[in-house]
């Protein structure tokens, strides 16, 4: 039916020429993907050509075009050509409703040589535009050509206009027909200027134009951003939007990271985050306080972000031309999250810091988005470092009130073998490359050291970190895991781990440069009435005292416990109720909470959906039973999320993992050790039979695979004693009608 | 002579270099993957998706070498532009859109847009390349039906993927949680759900 429809919209256009101008469409070679650019140029880049009906107008066209180029090509019973010729016509169309626009600049031919049919200067809106002509030879074809030109590479001849001689503002025109064409201007000084644009048709010599264009002179802004708490001037992140053609501007004093990125992931100052809701689709600057910059006269809209306690500013300018103005912000507080005894942190950020200055370019960046604690990691894999710090250690940490930057690292990481592992609050880089595989080695040194250790990644399931989990989690060795990352979580591996009755603390890292911005993502530490200070905030953290979270906030209890704690009960007390007590609020502007969940080994075990209420609460009792995990979930009505680290309840004797399910758990992890032992002997192999001369990270799998192999016995003892253990609780439970 | 010698030189110098045996000096994993920044704009009339294809390190040099038509090193605006076009033809109809049993059309919207940031040069430097897409928002659309959503552009590269999707207009949308957004292997597709729900208050 759709096809018939198609056919016959073809054929009607192929019946009824298109009238313009006096002129009728014909046949010919069809620039599909050049119309669609220079569409884009106009709607995307340019759109302050049209008004608002006529705006809408094209873009529905444009988009019918679109529709109809991407169905009408493979199974019509019409030519390629034909087809193309029909969509020719419906692109030209769409132009044509412009052609009388004050934009569009008229070029016709007498024979070989082609005239300006209208001399008027383009007024242009600023110090970028847009010139689209229509170059008249002929009625067979439509063609379609798009220039991109800076006229700051540009310089003045001696007769006061632009020399064109190292341009490339030349036209080739459609001998016989219409060619429409676009010219991408940036740089446009202010005042009137001649541009020179050439014209080619076939073999004929070539005729130059004058064209004569006009921009305003600019305007100036100073912008000043106020710390709600001090009142003061803070940094911020910023964004200064053009409404005319959707393009953002950098802050004049915006700081300069890209270098501290080491080429690595996005490694630009202009920030994207993974933000929910509209903030996301958005980029951002990060400035250290006031500045002041010159923009083009028009309407102007500036967003003022300081992280998720606060609400984002937005404000629409009006800059007048030559207008000085000046605009002072003050980000409100929708929440103190200090008051409540909680600091935030972001567990994963990569930045070089060799200096003051690039220490002071991280620390800006953190107190824009207010995140209290910034675990700073030096990179590894087998081969190299990355994102090198002066050193480790308090002595190495960066402090300015209470913000704080901790050096540390991520590493070992190996991508096809093992996952990334994680520190925090180390004293010194823990690598050695011929124990690259052993992970234990590194992970008791960074306890030794006083640190905290952990995987990256645990969400995604990344690089294989299931592997080095079954190995090193069940021996104590790792403290916290990776739920939140680029504005997302996942939890499937955490709660395998959790309902197989090992503690885990969540943690959340925005893994800049290949996440948005610090804090995007982040955990709160419970600090309760200790005086904020680094090593308070790691005391915590190693407590299990966190939640995650990239917008609601949580509070979590049973009884007075908090996340991370655990619970011991008698064996007796086996019906005993304790009260459990939750509540998730959100910035009532943009992300009231959607839903709260209690989960209990895994899955929901009480739920409140929100109806448009500012907060929501659960509080109830529960009975011990045979002891479990439980955790506080929540969503925010524009997508975001927040989880805590569980309390732990348990009864004696018995572990609090999920019982029904631990048998398969075990044998999940047992796999797991497997597929070590599999790579292991894989990468022997692959050495002995000379097949991985060039591949060092199997090399070195191979020569340390003995001792890994070791590892992974050690594991497998671990988990045939909690086979043991689950027959024991089999029969305890059965025993005492606990099952 | 030594402009020749080096026009012949340099493409294999860094073919060598993407070589595996590059692995002897060195190169950060995570590069093999392509991030994909994928926002899903949902009104009640179209459904927009932007997607943006990150590029780094090595894998973003092969991208800049298969630009680079001259060998000279350095990727021009027409050696740009034939990318692009090249790349049109490889990415259409790679976004499916499915509700319930019936699949969507998803044309092309926008041109795609190249950003080399700042450096033309063939090295492994990152690029971001954004692509643009639509389908049109079925009506009636209910929040009990998902729009089952699968990116499918360059499914045959390692990737990392990301997803926000947004309301406009008066449409408010639910991401389902999402469960791999790593795909290693070849010829894997990346899925997910949302669901089209009532309007709610978002910021402005």
């Amino acid at each position: 039916m759709k096809k018939l429809i198609f056919k016959l919209f073809i054929s009607i256009l192929s019946i009824i020429p298109l009238q313009v101008e006096g002129q009728v469409f014909q046949s010919g070679e069809f620039q599909g993907d050049r119309a669609a650019e220079l569409m884009t140029y106009l709607l995307r880049e340019h759109s302050y050509i049209f008004d608002q009906k006529q705006l809408d107008t094209l873009q529905e066209s444009y988009r019918k075009f679109r529709e109809l180029e991407s169905q009408g090509v493979p199974d019509w019973h019409m030519s390629r050509d034909e087809v193309n010729t029909q969509l020719s016509k419906l692109a030209g169309k769409i132009l044509e409703e412009i052609r009388t626009s004050e934009w569009v600049i008229p070029v016709s031919y007498k024979g070989n040589t082609p005239y300006l049919s209208r001399q008027k200067s383009v007024q242009l809106p600023g110090d970028i535009g847009v010139l689209l002509f229509k170059i008249h030879s002929g009625l067979k074809t439509t063609q379609f050509s798009t220039i991109a030109y800076d006229m700051a590479a540009l310089q003045h001849d001696d007769f006061g206009g632009l020399s064109t001689e190292e341009s490339d503002l030349e036209f080739t025109v459609s001998e016989q027909g219409t060619t429409w064409g676009l010219v991408n201007l940036k740089n446009v000084p202010p005042g009137k200027s001649i541009l020179i644009a050439r014209f080619r048709k076939g073999n004929n010599r070539p005729h130059d134009l004058p064209i004569q264009i006009s921009s305003p002179e600019l305007s100036r802004i100073r912008v000043n951003v106020l710390s709600d708490d001090t009142g003061e001037n803070t940094p911020s992140m910023v964004q200064i939007l053009w409404k005319k053609n959707g393009q953002d501007r950098r802050p004049e004093n915006a700081i300069d990271m890209g270098l501290q990125f080491d080429n690595r992931g996005r490694g630009t100052s202009r920030r994207p985050g993974s933000l929910p809701g509209i903030l996301g689709s958005r980029f951002w600057w990060c400035v250290p306080g006031p500045f002041e910059m010159t923009l083009p006269p028009g309407e102007w809209e500036i967003m003022v972000r300081r992280g998720v306690e606060h609400i984002p500013v937005k404000e629409i300018i009006n800059l007048a031309e030559s207008e000085n103005l000046e605009k002072t912000f003050r980000p409100r507080r929708w929440v103190d999250m200090r008051k409540h005894g909680w600091y935030s942190g972001d567990g994963h950020v990569h930045a070089q810091i060799l200096t003051d200055k690039e220490a002071s370019n991280i620390m800006t960046w953190i107190k824009a988005e207010d995140i209290h604690v910034a675990n700073i990691v030096k990179m590894g894999d087998i081969f190299r470092t990355y994102f090198q710090q002066r050193g480790f250690g308090p002595k190495f940490r960066v402090t300015d009130k209470d913000f704080v930057l901790v050096p540390s690292q991520e590493g070992p990481r190996t991508h096809e073998q093992l996952g990334h592992t994680l520190a925090m609050n180390t004293t010194s880089h823990i690598r050695d490359t011929n124990r690259y595989f052993l992970y234990d080695w590194t992970l008791d040194q960074i306890h030794a050291q006083g640190g905290l250790a952990g995987y990256a990644h645990v969400l995604h399931k990344s690089f294989q970190v299931h592997r080095d989990m079954s190995i090193n989690v069940p021996k104590n060795k790792i403290d916290f895991v990776e739920l939140m990352q680029f504005g997302e979580m996942g939890t499937d591996l955490y709660y395998d781990f959790l309902n197989t009755g090992f503690k885990l603390t969540a943690s959340a890292g925005s893994d800049v440069p290949w996440g948005g911005t610090v804090g995007e993502v982040r955990l709160y530490a419970y600090l309760g009435e200790k005086p904020f200070s680094a090593d308070n905030w790691f005391e915590s953290v190693k407590q299990g005292r966190t939640f995650v979270t990239n917008g609601p906030m949580i509070d979590f209890r049973i009884e007075e416990a908090h996340p991370g704690d655990e619970l011991r009960f008698e064996k007796h007390e086996k019906t005993k109720k304790i009260r459990v007590r939750a509540k998730v609020w959100g910035d009532p502007e943009r992300m009231i909470p959607d839903s709260l969940q209690i989960i209990r080994h895994g899955e929901i075990f009480q739920e409140a959906l929100g109806s448009g209420e500012k907060e929501l609460n659960l509080d109830f009792e529960v009975e011990i039973e045979n002891g479990f995990w439980m955790a506080a979930r929540a969503k925010g009505s524009d997508g975001s999320e927040a989880h805590t680290t569980p309390i732990y309840v348990t009864r004696e004797p018995l572990r609090f993992w999920k019982f029904e399910k631990a048998e398969t758990l075990i044998k999940t992890r047992m796999a797991s050790l497997d597929e070590v032992e599999t790579i292991v002997k894989e990468a022997i192999l692959n050495v002995a039979e000379g097949k991985a001369t060039g591949d060092w990270p199997t090399r070195q799998l191979a020569r340390q695979g003995d001792l890994l192999m070791v590892r992974v016995e050690e594991a497998r003892l671990i988990y045939q004693e909690l086979e043991k253990t689950l027959q024991k609780e089999k029969l305890l439970r059965s025993q005492t009608g606990n099952n | 002579m030594v402009e020749k010698l080096a026009k012949i030189l340099l493409p294999i110098m860094l073919l060598l270099h993407l070589h595996p045996l590059q692995n002897l000096w060195g190169h950060d994993f995570q590069e093999r993957f392509i991030q994909h920044q994928l926002q899903v704009q949902v009104s009640p009339i179209n459904i927009d998706f932007h997607l943006e294809l990150g590029f780094f390190g090595d894998r973003a040099a092969q991208e800049r070498l298969l630009m680079d038509l001259d060998s000279n090193g350095q990727i021009n605006l027409n050696e740009e532009s034939t990318y692009l076009r090249r790349l049109v033809l490889s990415i259409r109809n790679k976004i499916y859109v499915k509700l319930g049993k019936h699949q969507l059309p998803t044309p092309l919207l926008f041109y795609p847009k190249m950003n080399l940031i700042i450096n033309r040069d063939v090295k492994p430097l990152p690029l971001k390349i954004t692509v643009s897409f639509f389908a049109r928002t079925p009506s009636p659309i209910s929040p009990k039906i998902p729009l089952i959503i699968e990116n499918r552009v360059f499914k045959n590269q390692p990737a990392v993927h990301n997803v926000i999707a947004n309301g406009t207009d008066g449409m408010h949308v639910r991401l389902d949680p999402i469960q791999n957004y790593v795909i290693e292997g070849t010829d894997s597709v990346f899925i997910f759900t949302i669901h089209c729900l009532t309007t709610k208050k978002d910021l402005g």
